[in-house]
């Protein structure tokens, strides 16, 4: 198990490179000077000229590259082009503020969505089963922005139970949270919904129930413990890309997270916090996908048993 | 369900710590703080190192400048009680005693030649140091005399100097602050620096020392809100008291009854068409006539601005100190068009690029006129370049494109000098590559020119000039809008934009 650990994390580093080196070439193939943006429309020649120097711009891409490369691993990811912060800085105080929306919606969704699955799964066709189903199909064809705008609308500005928007308490949390998390959760119930109903099929339930166990305990013993590697997945994939920083949602509700971050930085043509970004995010992907393998061998003992071979 | 009840009591457990982590912040509704909501966070507090909209938001309170503008453009006191020149490249202030900064020292005569000399260093690489390009040096006369140097007459200086990245800041305090000054700014102004949420929001406060007596608002709040229709959500439910640069599409919700207030009028933005006057067919006055006659202004203003925008005459906003009020320009004309363009030699017309940024805004006045010129056969392919590329290339040359231009020191040689003369061709400004003699000769004697009338009618005879030869087609002055509760009193709209709320209140 911890060989099979090392190996992952090993293999982290030719594809961090690989992640560098395509950020990189996508950032300096798009069109447009960074010192032009900066300066804007009334600069002189020369203050581009001397900007571009002090950035390092008029050297070759190779040098630029290798300086870049050579400055990640001592944890330097440069200077914001637009305000000469420590990229690394303004990345680390917007990621708490991801992290927590992230985790708070993924909360909520599986409080919502994998209780609803199952009791699709085991209510199949149902009016349970049909009100769930369309839940979810509503939930994740909802676009964010729009359901992010009707629950200021309702709750903030309709009913003032909440605020609008920013992050100075918890109760700030709630809208964001749910806006990002019912989606989430339409996805949740339906993967738990499938995956209940294959395990409920199997054999051994038919087993359980002959040999006279609980309802209540082959569903959430037997077969939930089954169903959970799919929905393990599910899970994982959605904490990454929402890692990633839920943008339109972030915007909407003024979240100072990645998200928004990123969306600035585009704009702004601030390369460097775009990279570091980027590669930031794309690691969060890569470790969330190896905790989710680890944590299939305690779900399944048959994926234990493959590693130790 | 144990499963379930576990899950439940994570997630209450991390909404409690949440709350004791920020539970403290908040920043509603007391009647003598006042929230300001902006879509992009601020840059920096240091102006040398700004030029920028969202800075100023800022910048404006915790800073002064040597001199002022008044609402009718007019030049005021500021530090500087009086100026004047002594000769042709100098130029002379007075300052006023007693201006305290926030750290307690007194400013002194040393302070602005410090501020000046690392405005215009080249190692600061200053945003907004071109418009002290004539600035030779600064002289200390005595604590409270200066004399500004420069290498060729200026007649626009003080109006230069008004611009708030033109403040005065304290030598000891950026000598001993390093690249640290940015976010530990201290100024002479009516609001101190407090504390700054990198985009989220920052926090001013009321400076009691203030030269000209403490400010009515005890705390200033800027908020950052990306999106338009949240920020009006915080100005319904009372979250914000204004927002800044509002869009057009959202006028509508401020309806009588709705307990809010637009506040719109013109700025110093002129929007216009031009083209790369080398390239054929544009090397053409009369193809250049042509596209100003097919131009209906009022459609543009209506279907791209919502009606939040005025015409444009000349190359010049009419606010701006210099603008000549009785430009003879073009009238919408379509006939006239079509003959100007036979004559040319296009009597069928031609097909030639349009080029505009990723604005959505000048995407629809870009598809307007593509419409109006098909009226007239010219055939227009729209293309969108993302905002640095559009720079660079415009700065090359490109045959048509979509531009505009904020005369930002207020007065006209800001606002012609760097589009219309020579020598300021490609990126500088002129990205016409308009050369006219007479024009150049006009801009640059006006610069010496100190007789402010004899001044003024020269940047008249350029303008009309540069009306006939069709350099642009002038479009629209931008409008801008601030969304205001009816609580907020003595807001001073500027066409500078730059916003003073020294003079702020708000009622209960």
């Amino acid at each position: 198990m911890v060989r099979y650990i090392l190996k992952r994390l090993l293999m982290l580093i030719p594809i961090l490179i690989g992640v560098i080196l395509i950020v990189f070439i996508l950032m300096q193939l798009s069109p447009g000077d960074a010192a032009q943006t900066i300066l804007g429309p009334q600069a002189s020649e020369e203050a581009i000229n001397n900007l571009r120097e002090e950035l390092g711009l008029n050297d070759p891409m190779l040098i630029q590259f290798g300086r870049y490369v050579a400055g990640i691993f001592r944890l330097d990811f440069g200077e914001s082009l637009k305000d000469g912060q420590p990229v690394l800085n303004k990345l680390m105080a917007a990621m708490p503020n991801t992290i927590i929306l992230t985790l708070a919606a993924i909360a909520l969704a599986l409080l919502v969505g994998v209780p609803l699955g199952i009791v699709s799964a085991t209510h199949q066709y149902s009016i349970l089963d049909k009100f769930a189903t369309i839940f979810a199909l509503i939930s994740f064809s909802t676009p964010n922005f729009w359901l992010s705008i009707l629950l200021i609308l309702a709750f903030a500005v309709g009913l003032g139970w909440l605020p609008v928007s920013g992050f100075y308490g918890a109760e700030y949390l709630i809208l964001p949270m749910i806006a990002l998390g019912t989606q989430t959760a339409g996805v949740f119930a339906r993967m738990t919904r499938s995956s209940m109903l294959e395990a409920m099929s199997q054999d051994y339930i038919r087993t359980l129930r002959a040999k006279g166990l609980g309802e209540r305990a082959v569903v959430y013993k037997h077969a939930l413990k089954n169903a959970l590697i799919p929905i393990i997945t599910v899970i994982g994939l959605q904490l990454g890309s929402l890692l990633g920083g839920a943008l339109l949602t972030e915007t909407v509700f003024s979240w100072p997270g990645i998200g928004r971050l990123m969306i600035e930085s585009i704009r702004a043509k601030d390369t460097n916090v775009v990279q570091g970004g980027v590669i930031m995010t794309a690691t969060l992907f890569i470790v969330i996908n190896l905790i989710v393998d680890i944590l299939y061998a305690y779900a399944d003992p048959r994926v234990k048993a493959e590693y130790k071979k | 369900m144990k499963r379930l009840k576990s899950t439940l009591a994570i997630v209450l457990s991390i909404v409690c710590l949440l709350s004791l982590l920020a539970g403290c912040g908040g920043n509603k509704g007391s009647a003598d703080t006042l929230v300001v909501a902006q879509t992009s966070d601020i840059i920096s507090l240091d102006p040398h190192k700004t030029n920028d909209s969202f800075s100023s938001t800022a910048i404006v309170q915790i800073y002064d400048c040597l001199v002022d503008l008044d609402t009718e453009m007019n030049i005021v006191p500021g530090i500087a009680t009086e100026w004047y020149q002594v000769d042709d490249t100098t130029w002379e202030f007075k300052l006023r005693e007693g201006v305290k900064f926030h750290n307690g020292d007194e400013l002194k005569a040393s302070d602005v030649k410090f501020t000046f000399d690392r405005h215009i260093d080249p190692e600061t690489a200053a945003p907004a140091a071109f418009m002290l390009s004539s600035l030779e040096s600064v002289e200390i006369i005595d604590d409270y005399t200066v004399r500004f140097h420069t290498t060729e007459p200026c007649a626009s200086l003080p109006y230069n100097l008004t611009h708030d990245d033109m403040a005065i800041l304290s030598e000891k305090a950026v000598t001993e602050a390093g690249d640290a000054y940015g976010e530990n700014p201290v100024g002479t102004g009516p609001f101190k620096f407090v504390s700054w949420t990198k985009n989220q929001e920052m926090v001013l406060e009321r400076f009691d020392d203030y030269y000209q007596g403490p400010a009515a608002l005890s705390k200033i709040v800027i908020r950052i809100i990306p999106e338009s229709a949240t920020a009006i959500a915080e100005l319904k439910t009372g979250g914000v008291d204004i927002v800044l640069n509002l869009s057009s599409q959202y006028a509508s919700q401020f309806s009588e009854g709705s307990g809010l207030v637009l506040e719109q009028f013109p700025v110093f933005t002129a929007v216009y068409l031009s083209f790369d006057m080398r390239q054929e067919p544009f090397d053409n006055v009369l193809v250049r006539q042509a596209i100003n006659y097919a131009i209906d202004k009022e459609s543009i203003i209506k279907m791209a601005y919502g009606g939040y925008a005025e015409e444009l005459v000349g190359p010049l906003p009419p606010q701006v100190h210099g603008a000549s009020q009785d430009l003879e320009g073009y009238t919408y004309d379509v006939e006239k068009a079509k003959e100007l363009l036979t004559e040319a030699g296009y009597p069928d017309g031609f097909s030639t690029t349009l080029y505009v940024d990723t604005d959505e805004v000048n995407n629809k006045v870009a598809t307007v006129i593509q419409s109006q010129l098909k009226e007239i056969n010219i055939d227009v392919q729209l293309q969108v370049l993302e905002w640095g590329a559009f720079l660079e290339q415009t700065a090359q040359g490109l045959p048509m494109f979509l531009l505009s231009w904020t005369t930002v020191t207020a007065d006209a040689d800001n606002g012609m000098y760097a589009l219309f003369h020579s020598s300021a061709q490609g990126s500088q400004g002129n990205r016409t590559f308009y050369a006219n003699e007479r024009v150049d000769e006009l801009l640059d004697s006006a610069r010496a020119e100190f007789d402010e009338e004899a001044r003024l009618a020269m940047y008249a005879e350029a303008s009309q000039i540069i009306v006939d030869d069709a350099a642009w087609a002038s479009l629209v002055v931008k409008q801008y809008l601030v969304g205001m509760n009816d609580k907020v009193q003595g807001f001073v709209p500027m066409p500078t934009t730059f916003f003073d709320y020294y003079t702020v209140s708000k009622t209960e």
